[in-house]
């Protein structure tokens, strides 16, 4: 069981990941709604990976890595977007992202991606 | 969709109830399947491979056949025969219908006429409509200064039948200025580098209707029960997000960059303004919701 952050400015989009990631047993650390809470939330609760959407107000998900990576470089994060964002996703997996998601998505395919950034711990 | 485009035609006319129109169509679903399941069934392809088709479904707005020829898994030829294992929509509607005994196929090719009539189709329309394939019918519902928006509007409704309701169908759309609607959810998509159809930027809604926004809203969640309002509208706003970045990547795909801005919500009507505005009405399970367009110059 691993301990998740789920970083996404939507309440159903939260849930969604919620009930499937707690479905396969892992624990929900924690829940932000913009970049900057992501921040705090990640230092505080020191998870071991993070499910990161890109379109965020406040600060949006490509700062918010940014600034995980600068506090732990070894952070597991997989990006949850939309598809068209793909020079933005280009930045996050050159900032380190390990994985990345676009919705609409199936289960299996977060279950998929968690597997394999909880597979290098 | 000319399942429903028809079904409600005939509703209308009396020939069948609504009930026996419901009970028709999943009829229709007990038969059909998808071309996926169909390819594996067949041992065209692996279940990995499918599966991996339906992930790049979600990331392009393309048919699952073209992505699969795409990727050298199976060839126009493969997907011409699964296509008619698959079977025509509109036989398989009529062949519900002719089975349940509930029109003959010589009183259905009357009310294609009439229906043909009542919505002022030429023939070459009426195939369009019979061959089921949205990127045929969207352009039969939108007036023809509206064509600027056919590639936005066929995203949705694609995207619908992928994701919410694979019986989805869509009214006439209007083009206006102004357009008031019930509560709705919004996304822009701003800062095109190169102008489309002579707009800068684009902001797309769903406004809800008649009980469509809260089945678009509960099944892109895939909740059973209807959503809180606010919940509804988070949900719908994300289901944009979606569309809009699919048809993103489209315009990226022919070199044109722009970014999506954060959805925003309406819990109240609002009276919307704009250079253009367009309002294509949009039926998932039968319930009606609006797909809204504004462009912005």
């Amino acid at each position: 069981m691993a301990k998740i952050l789920i970083i996404d400015d939507s309440k159903m989009s939260r849930r969604m990941l919620r009930t499937i990631l707690e479905g396969i047993g892992h624990d929900i650390a924690g829940e932000a709604t913009n970049g900057e809470e992501g921040v705090r939330l990640y230092k505080e609760l020191k998870p071991d990976a993070v499910t990161m959407d890109i379109t965020m107000p406040e600060m949006d998900g490509i700062s918010c890595l940014k600034a995980i990576k600068e506090f732990d470089e070894a952070a597991s994060v997989i990006m949850v977007t939309a598809a068209g964002q793909s020079s933005k996703l280009m930045d996050a997996l050159k900032l380190g992202a390990k994985e990345f998601i676009c919705k609409p998505y199936e289960p299996e395919q977060v279950i998929n991606a968690i597997k394999e950034v909880l597979k290098n711990k | 969709m000319v399942e429903y485009l028809l079904g409600n035609h005939l509703v209308q006319s009396g020939k069948l109830s609504a009930e026996q129109l419901t009970a028709v169509i999943s009829k229709m679903d007990e038969v059909r399947v998808k071309l996926g399941l169909l390819a594996v069934a067949e041992g065209m392809m692996t279940i990995e491979q499918a599966d991996e088709v339906n992930r790049f479904q979600a990331t392009m707005d393309k048919r699952f056949g073209d992505i699969a020829v795409e990727k050298g898994y199976l060839t126009e030829e493969q997907i011409s025969n699964l296509l008619k294992k698959q079977g025509n929509t509109y036989l398989a509607f009529a062949q519900a219908l002719v089975d349940e005994n509930l029109l003959q196929l010589q009183e259905l090719e009357e009310m294609m006429d009439s229906f043909q009539q009542e919505n002022s189709f030429t023939k070459s329309d009426m195939e369009d409509l019979r061959s089921d394939d949205p990127d045929r019918i969207v352009p039969l519902f939108l007036p023809p200064e509206a064509m600027c928006f056919k590639d936005i509007t066929g995203v949705l409704i694609r995207t619908m039948i992928r994701c919410i309701d694979r019986h989805v169908y869509m009214g006439k759309a209007e083009l206006g200025n102004e357009l008031s609607v019930k509560e709705s959810a919004f996304q822009k998509i701003a800062a095109f580098s190169v102008p489309v159809a002579g707009y800068k930027a684009m902001e797309t809604g769903l406004a809800e209707e008649d009980g469509g926004l809260a089945v678009i809203a509960a099944a892109y969640c895939r909740e059973s029960e209807p959503l809180e309002k606010e919940d509804m509208l988070d949900a719908a706003g994300e289901f944009l997000n979606c569309v809009n970045g699919l048809y993103a990547t489209s315009l990226s795909r022919n070199g044109i960059d722009s970014e999506l801005l954060p959805p925003i919500f309406f819990e109240a009507s609002s009276a919307l303004k704009d250079t253009a505005v367009l309002s294509v009405p949009v039926y998932a399970r039968g319930k009606k919701a609006i797909f809204i367009i504004m462009g912005q110059e």
